[in-house]
């Protein structure tokens, strides 16, 4: 994942944002989706996704359904209804750190107010 | 190139993809199906852009993505999210022990068990601890080899199953501490002392009873809930 530090803290705010536009998604499809909305710009490794996906599996915030893609098994995960509240404070958690951190790095140092 | 035009996976390149995650360690069915559904999709995707590359030169280039621990990071982290899942079944099953009605219970045996120290002699205790002990012991092998025969009959392993069956790991060995053991076989105790040994020995047999027996019961449900697949193949 590019820059991965500072993206790593909100992966699973992204997949949950994800699922509540799109319904069900498997593994793969959430890469490409990422890679495609950020013009390739970003791209989530598979051995973080995988773990992310797992873990929100076991705090009951996705549910999954298994079917057959031709001549394979395909993994969908969706949104529980404890998934699809946690993603809105998630949402909301992620907007606010995105708004403190444009006023951090954009604040330039007002030369009046200095003396 | 349209979407029929591209290269797909073949039956036998799906199978050689489940010998792959098996060679690097994947043991667990559920992990090996997402991990070949994975592997698959990025391999077809290759070949609409450049079709003449060979199967094996792109799941190499696939499976470098994954980084030089390949999918061991992924089966270490499903199986911490499934010990989770596992202590929060047990944890649910016991608190029914401290709410009414099975309270009462509790309590009756608490009490039954103090009874039994005063009267008929302060070693009983002890006693039926290590007897709980042992019985345990023996059901949990019994519950190995159980497990141990299903998976060479079905020849898929299931993550949550296994742990289901090993109980969670071997705690339930070293949930006593041993000078606790110890303090188990004295003559005499204080009546508090008396009151404590008994609602621990009480606590340890229902720990034991809740993952030797109840969750055992309900592996069934458990699996169908968290794996889909399960009763997919099952059904098959």
């Amino acid at each position: 994942m590019k820059n991965s530090q500072l993206y790593k803290g909100s992966l699973t705010t992204i997949i949950m944002k994800l699922l509540e536009e799109n319904g069900r998604m498997y593994g793969y499809e959430i890469t490409q989706k990422v890679k495609a909305l950020t013009n390739g710009e970003l791209n989530i490794t598979e051995g973080a996704l995988y773990p992310a996906l797992h873990k929100l599996e076991g705090e009951g915030f996705l549910d999954v359904e298994v079917e057959k893609a031709g001549n394979r098994l395909r993994k969908y995960y969706k949104l529980t209804e404890n998934g699809q509240k946690e993603t809105v404070n998630r949402l909301a958690e992620l907007e606010e750190f995105i708004k403190n951190m444009q006023s951090l790095v954009n604040s330039k140092i007002n030369p009046e107010v200095q003396f | 190139m349209k979407d029929d035009e591209i290269k797909k996976i073949s039956d036998e390149e799906v199978e050689k993809l489940y010998d792959f995650t098996k060679k690097h360690f994947v043991y667990y069915y559920d992990l090996q199906v997402e991990l070949v559904d994975h592997l698959a999709n990025a391999i077809e995707e290759k070949w609409g852009e450049q079709p003449q590359l060979s199967f094996d030169d792109v799941l190499k280039a696939e499976f470098k993505k994954f980084g030089i621990f390949g999918f061991t990071g992924i089966v270490e982290k499903r199986q911490l999210a499934l010990q989770k899942k596992y202590n929060k079944i047990l944890w649910g099953y016991f608190k029914e022990f401290f709410k009414l009605p099975k309270i009462m219970l509790t309590l009756a045996l608490i009490l039954f068990l103090v009874k039994a120290m005063q009267y008929i002699h302060p070693i009983t205790g002890g006693v039926l601890a290590l007897a709980i002990l042992l019985f345990s012991i023996v059901r949990f092998f019994v519950l190995n080899r159980q497990y141990n025969k299903k998976v060479k009959k079905t020849g898929r392993r299931w993550m949550l199953e296994e742990t289901i069956f090993r109980c969670g790991g071997i705690s339930f060995i070293v949930f006593i501490p041993y000078n606790f053991i110890q303090s188990l076989f004295k003559d005499e105790y204080t009546v508090t002392a008396q009151w404590i040994m008994a609602t621990a020995i009480v606590l340890f047999a229902l720990y034991e009873y809740i993952i030797l027996y109840v969750i055992i019961s309900k592996a069934e449900k458990l699996l169908n809930d968290t794996y889909p697949e399960y009763a997919v193949l099952k059904h098959n």
